[in-house]
């Protein structure tokens, strides 16, 4: 009698990650394939590229007015952890490659590279990886970005949370983008470009089980066409910023604590929820100004300028539902204020603690 | 399709209306003589939402809306947080808790603190995740800190009702239920307590029914409306309130019809009662309440974590643990105190490094003065 069934071919074991054969048979079965491209192909240490072939990323680049002198690198790095990995409206590595687009994005950077690196829990389905890998391939591919550089460790079970992924992204810019918290001033308008906190309310209810997970969506999306767009249209913006982890009422609370001479004031009559979000957040006793988004920006432009710039992001499906929520003031200076709709009025602090489902 | 909380939300609230009831509010007001009318909000879901919708600053000047005992949390005693932490210390035991009890401080720990260390402490939303982790784990005690009011406590009797038919004898709870109308007694009858009208709980009173608060009301000569959760059903109230203080009527109405009734819900009720029995109970701040707790019947006794564990709770005095409770949470409390009013509000007590319960539930007073209301006068 021999029930031994050897090793499960779909867990990840411990030489994926030790260099050899194992792990080159997951870069070339999983990676290789999924990312295609020829930097990747190369198989060198670094990913070499052409600084002339970055800058054809650029749409000005067409223009004989452009001069590659004045042309800018942005680079940003982020890590992403999740549970659970796959979720209404998303999973870890569509997160992943939105989060980075957006960042560069948000700066006025078009991207033209991204590395991602893996570190996988022993254990771990090589057909979910799969599916996580392909997720990311195929939002690269639809933003045009290659995926050009990696890597893999695989550590102990229960030493990661399943997987890991670390991006770094590169993007150029024309000219130095003129963002900075110091520009925004008394009257300056604020959108937002969609419903505040559904990723964060997403997550518990995939965590929980509250309600129907398809009725609670995670807003993960590229907002790189859409915000690149108006960067480009309105270079008048004052500061540009996706909502991630703290939501909207963080991000508010950041500018003005950089920029302590104004104050920002909210009108809650502005400002939209989706309706099942906003349902589980009240019932759950969470705030959705605090709750995280993953497809969301904040711009703050000047007076009057709200109105064109949020009729040019609504050509964009993801960012289709912006609006202006408030404004800068002279008045409480470096603190957020929300009007409420019945005339009221409190403070937005930055919060302090992780937001729990309450008692009663 | 479920119920559409959203839309019925959005049906309850409206801007207009809620301009036209605070116009009926100051019209009352007027009529009232004294220069102060004091409103208590029993509960903490109260006290936040006053802050959000921004009610309080647009009351007449003469109404004051002050807290009062809030939540469940904030009326634990320290004893009770120090028996869950001595619980979660034994490798056998697995802790079940609300969110809101991971914080609390007991006498130099937290459950926190304890499973930052290696204690095995879950955060559950409802009482039956404990009962799943116990048919997960038989090896281990699952031990479920029951601390709630009336709104929760039928979870907690149908948790231990539906473990005693299954037969799981691993899983216990840590008694620490509370019932409102003794407090609300408790409060009315204290001297140094001055509250005119009193907003009663909507969720306890949904189990409970409004008749429970009568009697303590009538025999202070005390009004006291049963209020909902959104901000107009809390403008109604305050309305109802200063209307029954004109008109010098004495008692509890209704303001939150569409979920409470005056004999409340029937079944729950019962199922508390075949669980539960009322026994004398310790409050934060209150200090100990005749008949204000809730204690497992004989029958289901053995699901009592208290007497199965009576040997690793037992001994520790609740004196020495109130002692090192240098915040004026108790006063607080009794609303004799507002939380801008104690030396430790938002110096040496933040949410980030609480002193008192009123701090670390999201739902007490203090987190909500420190979330909405620290610093100064808005500028509209």
């Amino acid at each position: 009698m021999n029930d031994f069934k050897g090793p499960d071919p779909d867990a990840i074991v411990s030489a994926h990650g030790n260099g050899g054969k194992l792990t080159h048979a997951l870069i070339s079965d999983i990676f290789k394939k999924a990312f295609n491209n020829k930097i990747l192909d190369e198989g060198l240490d670094s990913a070499i590229i052409d600084i002339a072939a970055a800058l054809k990323f650029l749409p000005e680049a067409a223009s004989p007015d452009f001069d590659p002198s004045m042309a800018k690198i942005a680079m940003t790095t982020d890590s992403y952890v999740v549970n659970p990995l796959f979720f209404s409206g998303g999973d870890i590595g569509k997160l992943a490659i939105c989060g980075t687009l957006n960042d560069l994005a948000v700066c006025g950077a078009r991207s033209f590279a991204i590395t991602a690196a893996f570190i996988i829990e022993e254990g771990f389905k090589i057909s979910e990886l799969k599916k996580i890998v392909d997720s990311m391939a195929n939002e690269a591919f639809i933003n045009g970005v290659p995926i050009v550089g990696g890597d893999t460790k695989v550590v102990g079970r229960g030493q990661c949370d399943g997987i890991y992924i670390n991006t770094s992204g590169y993007g150029v810019a024309p000219v130095k983008p003129n963002f900075k918290l110091e520009n925004i001033i008394a009257g300056d308008e604020i959108i937002i470009t969609g419903y505040p906190g559904n990723h964060g309310i997403c997550i518990l209810n995939e965590r929980g089980g509250y309600v129907d997970r398809a009725s609670i969506k995670s807003d993960c999306a590229s907002l790189a066409a859409p915000l690149l767009n108006i960067a480009k249209e309105y270079p008048c913006i004052r500061v540009m910023r996706d909502l991630t982890r703290g939501g909207l009422a963080t991000a508010l609370n950041e500018f003005v604590s950089k920029n302590q001479k104004i104050g920002i004031m909210l009108d809650e009559n502005l400002i939209r929820y989706e309706k099942s979000a906003k349902a589980l957040a009240d019932i759950l006793g969470i705030d959705l100004l605090y709750s995280a988004c993953e497809g969301c920006a904040v711009i703050v432009c000047p007076q009057g300028y709200s109105k064109k710039i949020i009729e040019s992001l609504a050509s964009c499906s993801e960012t289709s539902d912006s609006v202006m929520i408030g404004c800068a003031g002279e008045k409480n200076p470096g603190r957020v204020v929300i009007k409420t709709s019945i005339g009221g009025a409190r403070f937005l602090d930055m919060q302090l603690l992780e937001q729990f489902p309450r008692i009663c | 399709m479920g119920f559409n909380y959203a839309e019925f939300s959005e049906k309850i609230n409206n801007a207009d209306r809620a301009r036209g009831i605070l116009g009926r509010i100051c019209e009352y007001a007027s009529k009232i003589r004294a220069d102060r009318v004091n409103i208590m909000e029993v509960c903490g879901t109260h006290t936040h939402e006053i802050f959000k919708s921004g009610i309080k600053g647009m009351l007449p000047e003469k109404i004051k809306l002050k807290s009062g005992p809030g939540c469940p949390v904030c009326v634990t005693p320290v004893k009770y947080i120090d028996a869950a932490i001595m619980l979660s210390k034994q490798k056998n035991n697995i802790i079940a808790t609300f969110g809101d009890m991971l914080r609390v401080a007991g006498t130099g720990s937290s459950l926190e603190a304890e499973r930052s260390i290696g204690a095995d402490v879950r955060v559950v939303y409802s009482p039956q995740e404990a009962a799943a982790i116990a048919v997960e784990n038989k090896a281990k005690n699952v031990i479920f800190l029951s601390v709630g009011f009336e709104t929760t406590v039928p979870a907690s009797a149908f948790l231990v009702k539906s473990a005693f038919e299954k037969g799981i004898s691993n899983l216990f709870i840590l008694e620490g239920n509370k019932t409102v109308p003794e407090a609300l007694s408790a409060i009315v009858s204290h001297p140094g307590v001055k509250v005119d009208g009193f907003i009663l709980p909507g969720h306890v009173s949904v189990v409970s029914g409004s008749n429970v608060f009568s009697a303590p009301l009538e025999k202070h000569m005390k009004c006291g409306v049963v209020c909902g959760f959104e901000y107009m059903d809390i403008l109604m109230c305050v309305a109802m309130i200063i209307e029954m203080i004109v008109n010098k009527e004495f008692g509890v109405k209704n303001e939150y019809i569409r979920a409470v009734t005056p004999g409340g819900n029937a079944a729950a009720k019962k199922l508390i009662e075949e669980v539960f029995t009322p026994c004398d109970c310790e409050w934060r701040g209150l200090g100990t309440i005749s008949g204000s707790g809730l204690k497992l019947r004989e029958k289901y006794i053995s699901f009592s974590a208290g007497e199965r564990f009576a040997e690793i709770i037992g001994g520790q005095s609740s004196i020495e643990a109130s002692k090192k409770n240098i915040c004026r949470c108790a006063e607080v409390l009794l609303s004799l105190a507002e939380p801008p009013d104690c030396p430790s509000f938002s110096s040496a007590c933040d949410p980030l490094n609480p002193l008192g319960p009123c701090m670390v539930s999201a739902e007490g007073s203090c987190s909500a003065y420190y979330k909405y209301g620290r610093t100064g006068d808005i500028k509209l």
